[in-house]
């Protein structure tokens, strides 16, 4: 199978999670979007040297995916395409900035490092939480709790559409590949034909994102995606709120990471 | 409603690229009628039919749909009354399940949601896919692709069902069963489409095109027993009209 077509089927894998129907699954969007929101603005306001500080909020991952009953290695996996960007940003900071902040036994820690570190970490948190929230809510659902917390319609169709635009940009990528492949005698792209190759897919997803466009105005949409669920804010959901809400700022404010070290060591 | 379903006058329409798609379609439908739109690759079909939703604007020319001019302004009234089916389903299916997908529409017209699963239930019964409610449109066949997009514009309760193509794809029995199913419906029906002996079954009426002209108009089986006219218009006399080779060879 191509990479496209994997990476087609993840975006599907994401679909098919957020239809499951586990606690996390029934907490109300708009609740799970707001404590997603909090977590990452805690998670990049910590500061650029301190990756230590960032461990504790890796539970949030771990006990949402599991009480959602999604594989936490398959969302790594996903989460591995951001993987390049990342380092792609981060790498040069350990070799510009050298000046040492600690020893870990004799191993010196430069500052460099840490903010690299620091990067990485924020930076796979804050998209396994993204992807997390999607599995789900599923992307119907999180428009809605776009559009409840305020976003104006046009970003909220965007990203929905964006997300749809996706697969079909995928999908045909993967069929005109695979024509391409049938006649290229196990040969890749050429460079010849590689922009009518790329020009071809392009409008080929226009013509059929537009034809999806207009199905969905035939049947009456006008720019708001109506999922027929309309879930009130119930005490579980306030529960998952304040308890998410709280242990963040707790974190934030509190360096969990030395006090848990604290007590193993038994220093107080 | 009125018993003048469609009219269209002197329908013209150009694309962008110059092309002339339509070049003077005049015509009209009655309620109840089903009409098959026959014609070569190119005749200008799917731009008519595209025409009858609003989804393209005549360059000149005039549709109207029970008296009501289709235009920008009247949108949304001319797409409760018209429902149209793609030739492409997966153009068609973009929810997760089906179920949310025959809902889609009904939702978008701010229908109660206990008023919707009742739509959606009967529209799934009256297609016969039920069982297929909770599956995701991607993974089902082809002929299960269609039910379920007919199935989608169904729910919209349209007086008038645009079809484009609806057999295309299908193997024999789907094929069988998808006309059986559009035989027993009471809508006004337009199909364009190749497949000639689905026009017999469910079209009383045909209207071929022709480079963007209406060639012919009448009664199905008066035009295709017309092998000059279908030859003209790059069209074939239905299998079951045309006589058998081996007999015919015999008797000579």
């Amino acid at each position: 199978m191509s990479n496209i077509a994997k990476s087609s089927q993840n975006l599907r894998w994401m679909d098919n999670q957020s239809d499951k129907n586990t606690i996390i699954h029934r907490i109300n969007p708009v609740v799970k979007l707001v404590v997603s929101l909090i977590y990452i603005f805690t998670i990049i306001s910590f500061d650029n040297y301190s990756p230590e500080r960032l461990i504790p909020f890796i539970f949030y991952i771990f006990i949402v995916s599991s009480l959602a009953e999604i594989s936490l290695i398959h969302l790594l996996k996903l989460s591995a395409v951001s993987l390049p960007l990342i380092i792609g940003i981060g790498i040069f900071n350990p070799i510009f900035n050298r000046e040492v902040a600690y020893y870990i036994g004799s191993i010196p820690i430069s500052f460099g490092m840490l903010s690299f570190c620091t990067l990485f970490i924020k930076s796979l948190m804050t998209v396994i939480s993204g992807l997390l929230l999607v599995a789900t809510t599923g992307i119907n659902n999180l428009g809605m709790a776009l559009r409840k917390i305020g976003l104006p319609k046009i970003f909220a169709v965007q990203i929905m559409l964006t997300y749809r635009y996706i697969t079909v940009f995928m999908e045909e990528v993967n069929t005109t590949l695979t024509a391409h492949s049938l006649r290229a005698n196990n040969k890749g792209v050429s460079y010849k034909s590689y922009g009518y190759l790329v020009g071809n897919i392009l409008l080929r997803t226009i013509d059929r994102s537009q034809k999806i466009y207009e199905a969905m105005c035939l049947r009456g949409f006008h720019g708001d995606y109506v999922t027929g669920k309309n879930p009130k804010i119930n005490k579980t959901d306030i529960i998952y709120l304040a308890v998410w809400s709280s242990l963040f700022i707790f974190i934030r404010y509190y360096n969990l990471s030395q006090i848990i070290g604290n007590l193993i060591i038994g220093e107080f | 409603m009125s018993h003048n379903t469609i009219k269209v006058v002197d329908l013209h329409h150009t694309y962008p690229d110059k092309r002339e798609a339509l070049r003077g379609i005049s015509f009209e439908v009655q309620q109840g009628e089903s009409i098959g739109l026959v014609g070569a690759n190119g005749a200008g079909k799917s731009t008519l039919l595209q025409h009858l939703v609003g989804v393209l604007m005549a360059s000149s020319g005039s549709i109207e749909v029970g008296h009501i001019p289709v235009n920008k302004t009247t949108l949304q009234t001319i797409r409760q009354k018209v429902g149209l089916v793609f030739q492409d389903s997966d153009n068609q299916l973009f929810m997760n399940r089906v179920y949310d997908d025959v809902a889609f529409g009904p939702r978008n017209y701010n229908i109660p949601e206990d008023k919707v699963d009742d739509i959606v239930k009967e529209s799934l019964n009256r297609m016969g896919i039920e069982h297929l409610a909770e599956r995701a449109p991607y993974k089902l066949s082809g002929g299960e692709k269609k039910s379920a997009a007919i199935a989608s514009v169904l729910a919209m309760s349209p007086d008038i069902l645009v079809m484009d193509e609806p057999t295309s794809g299908l193997d024999p029995k789907s094929r069988r069963n998808l006309i059986n199913i559009l035989g027993s419906f009471e809508h006004t029906k337009i199909i364009a489409t190749h497949d000639m002996d689905m026009v017999i079954d469910l079209c009383d009426r045909t209207i071929i095109l022709k480079d963007g002209l209406v060639a012919a108009d009448g009664p199905t089986l008066e035009i295709f027993s017309d092998a000059k006219l279908l030859e003209e218009c790059s069209l074939e006399i239905p299998l079951r009209m045309a006589s058998c080779p081996k007999c015919s060879k015999q008797s000579e």
